[in-house]
């Protein structure tokens, strides 16, 4: 059974490879069967790889424990859920997972769009398959999930237990969503610089795809701080982690790359920029993969016993150079329509928000990079932490936050002082304000605090009033009800609505994160049984934790339980329990400290065990009171909701309009 | 060798049972005391976790983190100021162990680099902003020529036939 999976792959890598060659040799040629053959290859690809992972997954759910893989991630105590998961639990099969998906994407969009896209087509098998092959290939000669092992072990030793978790289960695949969805604008945009078809078309084509990728990414990423959350026990949702930063790099890439395509396609300017922009997302994409896959970042040492980081290396040095290479040589296509018309203009304000996104993103990546630098060169292995990202990245969030309400109020090539003055004056004064009440009456007197929440609520006025524009224009002009017309407003050109939505979404989560991290209060107490600690915040108010004992027990699947009961009050009412619990995994020798929380709109109150004496006569607990935490999930939640509005099938009629009011007339591309 | 450890080791205990019972009573609840745990923390916040990667003192579990907490309540209690305490780590496992490297040195360069980036690409703005800015007639016959993508609007039988003239045109 399983020489069956690796030979598959095998076949499967072979494939690509033929998907990927007759592609280009067909294109140029312009043999339409052999274009036609490269397709077929390409679903052969997709199909083969299928029968791979249905093989390993048949593997770890029987217990197959003489496979290698299944006997590292699974084991017979492990319910069916996590045998099933634990495709993404390890090394080999993460990379199984990652190719299967690639390949899932490269076939709906060769099904999706080849009647629309003949000439890009082929290209786009080229780069989607050559992809596919390096990744198949890793996982055929590097990282095979079929290694069999000369002896069949009793059990497995089962899926880390950090990783057995609802929220850790979920993150990798949509993580890996959001990075794989990349390939596809990234193979248009090569594929439109091979054919030299420098317009928007590309632009256009894969605009949905480009959404759904960067919302996955976005949904992976407050997974992966949910996750962290809620398992890890440190009280915090990120830590600014080489492995956090990996995917938070391309996101902060693949951001100005979405606001900058509405250059290109109502200005048909920054043609080059967004060409670059693009490339630029999946380099890191790649790059990110590479950093959490090869162990380069602990130590540049684990870099080299490992085969994968080399050929990862040399792959990304290849795609880079190759991209580069086309980018540079189709310079002057890529050159504007339009020119700038007036230095006051959405277009400054776009480019700024670009300018910002940059240089969040090369702060982040040249700090999480740094140990690497220091480590070769000065055989110093400087760790980067929290510190370094949050000074240098703070500031430019704050700018982040501004244009988000600034920019969608500017018009389009031109504006008056008068009129941007006019517009942002509500908006101002809500956000001073805010700030002066935050000041005067809550007492919040922290800088950064004031500026953040200040900040906050400017722009979520000027976002409101945008909305309320839209309305209350359609209200008076059609004389529908208020509901009616909102609703109308966001269906009839849900790109922009939705974008604000997204915006409101951000806002809500910056909240979060401007109360977590400012206002966030600790303590530690080591308590007898019946002893209280308080742990107070001056604007949540002040809980009383006491504490009744401890309990063991074991759990099936080999965990040691220890649970401690804490009574809580607040403000001196009554307002529960809270049972944080210790884990102690047997088999892995591996013990973890599972928090408990008490959970409002206001905050959480965040408490782990952290240790205990003897039977748990005394306990040591550290409680956290996590001000406004929650808002971060509940903006996560309108985040993607705005993106499904923005992402969704535009009617006909809507599209049609859409098209009429762009700026270059060459756009009206059939609505998928 | 092996006598002389023993006697001092005996002496050093006799010292210690003699301080106990000698010095006044008011000394003895500093040792009963818990350490002060909120502290410990917050300076342990600073500092890394010497075994693992990516997690910092205070929320690290492992035996090795909590001797290190231990060493920082002995600091404390010996009247080290936090920053005292943070010096008395660097200066002993490097500053590797510091959350946050120094501004100065061989890690300057890691602080520096975002502002001049930052700085570049403002400068780089401003640049392209004006150059775009300025009121340059452009030919208007220009842009067609540029733009053979615009065709892409026109019946699909068409614009193949554009592009298959465009390869040839490339051969």
């Amino acid at each position: 059974m399983p020489n069956v999976g690796y030979i598959a792959l095998t076949l499967a890598l072979t494939l690509a490879v033929y998907a990927a060659v007759v592609a280009v040799v067909g294109a140029k040629r312009r043999t339409g069967e052999l274009i036609a053959s490269a397709r077929n290859a390409a679903f052969g690809v997709t199909g083969l790889i299928t029968v791979a992972v249905v093989i390993i997954e048949y593997l770890l759910i029987s217990g197959h424990y003489q496979t290698k893989y299944v006997a590292e991630v699974s084991n017979r105590a492990a319910p069916i859920f996590y045998r099933v998961t634990a495709l993404w639990g390890g090394q080999d099969g993460s990379l199984l997972f990652w190719s299967w998906l690639m390949s899932i994407f490269a076939a709906l969009v060769l099904l999706r769009k080849w009647g629309s896209m003949r000439v890009m087509m082929p290209y786009v098998i080229g780069v989607t398959q050559i992809t596919v092959a390096f990744f198949v290939g890793l996982v055929v000669f590097v990282a095979n999930p079929f290694e069999q092992l000369d002896f069949v072990p009793a059990d497995g030793s089962g899926l880390n237990p950090l990783l057995r978790h609802f929220g850790m289960i979920i993150h990798p695949p949509v993580l890996y969503i959001g990075f794989v969805s990349f390939v596809i604008p990234y193979a248009f945009a090569i594929a439109a610089l091979i054919t030299r078809q420098t317009g928007d078309l590309w632009l256009r084509t894969t605009r949905r795809w480009t959404l759904t990728a960067w919302v996955f990414l976005s949904g992976g990423l407050l997974l992966g701080g949910w996750w962290a959350y809620d398992v890890l026990g440190w009280g915090g949702y990120w830590g600014w982690d080489p492995v956090e930063n990996a995917s938070l790099i391309p996101w902060l890439v693949a951001t100005p790359f979405l606001h900058s395509v509405m250059m290109q396609e109502n200005r048909g300017m920054l043609k080059r920029w967004n060409m670059a922009l693009i490339i630029l997302t999946f380099c890191l994409v790649i790059e990110g993969t590479f950093l959490t896959r090869s162990g380069v970042i602990s130590s540049v040492h684990t870099f080299a016993q490992s085969a994968i980081g080399p050929l990862f290396l040399v792959f990304i040095g290849l795609m880079f150079i190759a991209s580069f290479y086309l980018f540079v040589s189709r310079w002057n296509e890529l050159s504007s329509d339009n020119e700038m018309d007036s230095l006051l203009s959405r277009e400054s304000v776009f480019l700024l928000n670009n300018l910002i996104f940059i240089g969040l993103a090369v702060a982040v990546w040249w700090g999480t990079h740094f140990p690497l630098f220091s480590e070769a060169l000065m055989g110093e292995k400087i760790v980067v932490g929290p510190p370094f990202f949050e000074q240098t990245t703070a500031p430019l969030w704050a700018i982040v936050l501004l244009l988000m309400g600034v920019a969608p109020l500017i018009p389009w090539r031109r504006a008056s002082l008068k009129k941007i003055g006019d517009t942002l004056l509500w908006p101002a004064v809500v956000g001073l304000v805010t700030i002066t009440l935050l000041y005067t009456v809550v007492g919040v007197q922290i800088f950064g605090a004031l500026l953040g929440f200040g900040l906050c609520a400017f722009t979520l006025a000027a976002t409101l009033i945008e909305y309320w524009r839209g309305v209350s224009a359609r209200h008076r002009s059609k004389g529908e009800s208020y509901p009616v017309a909102l609703w109308r407003l966001i269906g009839r050109n849900r790109r922009r609505y939705g974008g604000y939505l997204i915006h409101i979404g951000i806002i809500l989560v910056a909240i979060g994160v401007v109360g977590s991290r400012f206002y966030q209060v600790e303590t530690q107490r080591n308590l007898a049984v019946g002893e209280t600690m308080t742990i107070n915040s001056e604007f949540i108010g002040s809980y009383e934790l006491t504490y009744r004992g401890l309990r063991e027990g074991a759990s099936p699947d080999d965990r040691i339980i220890t649970e401690a009961l804490l009574d809580v009050k607040f403000n001196g009412q009554p307002a529960g329990e809270l049972i944080p619990t210790r884990e102690f995994f047997v088999v892995q020798e591996q013990p973890m400290t599972i928090p408990d929380k008490r959970s409002t709109l206001a905050d959480d109150l965040y408490v782990i065990l952290a240790g205990w004496e003897g039977s748990g006569e005394t306990a040591t607990f550290k409680a956290y009171i996590n001000p406004l935490v929650n808002w971060l999930w509940i903006g996560g939640i309108v985040f993607v909701l705005g993106t499904l509005v923005a992402a969704w099938p535009a009617s006909q009629e809507s599209s049609e309009r859409v098209a009429s009011r762009a700026k270059v007339p060459a756009t009206a591309a059939p609505a998928k | 060798m092996s006598h002389i450890k023993i006697v001092l080791k005996l002496a050093f205990t006799f010292l210690l049972l003699i301080s106990y019972f000698l010095l006044p009573n008011s000394y003895s609840p500093t040792f009963a005391q818990d350490p002060d745990y909120d502290r410990i923390n917050e300076i342990a916040k600073n500092l890394n976790c010497p075994t693992c990667t990516g997690i910092n003192l205070a929320d690290c579990r492992t035996l090795t983190c909590e001797q290190w907490r231990d060493q920082i309540n002995d600091l404390v209690e010996q009247g080290y100021s936090d920053q005292e305490v943070l010096d008395y780590f660097a200066t002993r496992y490097g500053t590797q162990v510091l959350q946050e490297p120094p501004k100065d040195g061989s890690t300057l360069f890691l602080w520096v680099l975002p502002v001049i980036v930052l700085l570049a690409g403002g400068a780089w703005l401003v640049w392209a902003l004006r150059r775009w800015a300025r009121p340059e007639p452009q030919p208007v016959s220009v842009i067609p020529q540029r733009e053979p993508v615009s065709t892409a609007s026109q019946p699909s039988s068409q614009y193949l036939s554009q592009v298959e003239k465009d390869l040839h045109l490339g051969d």
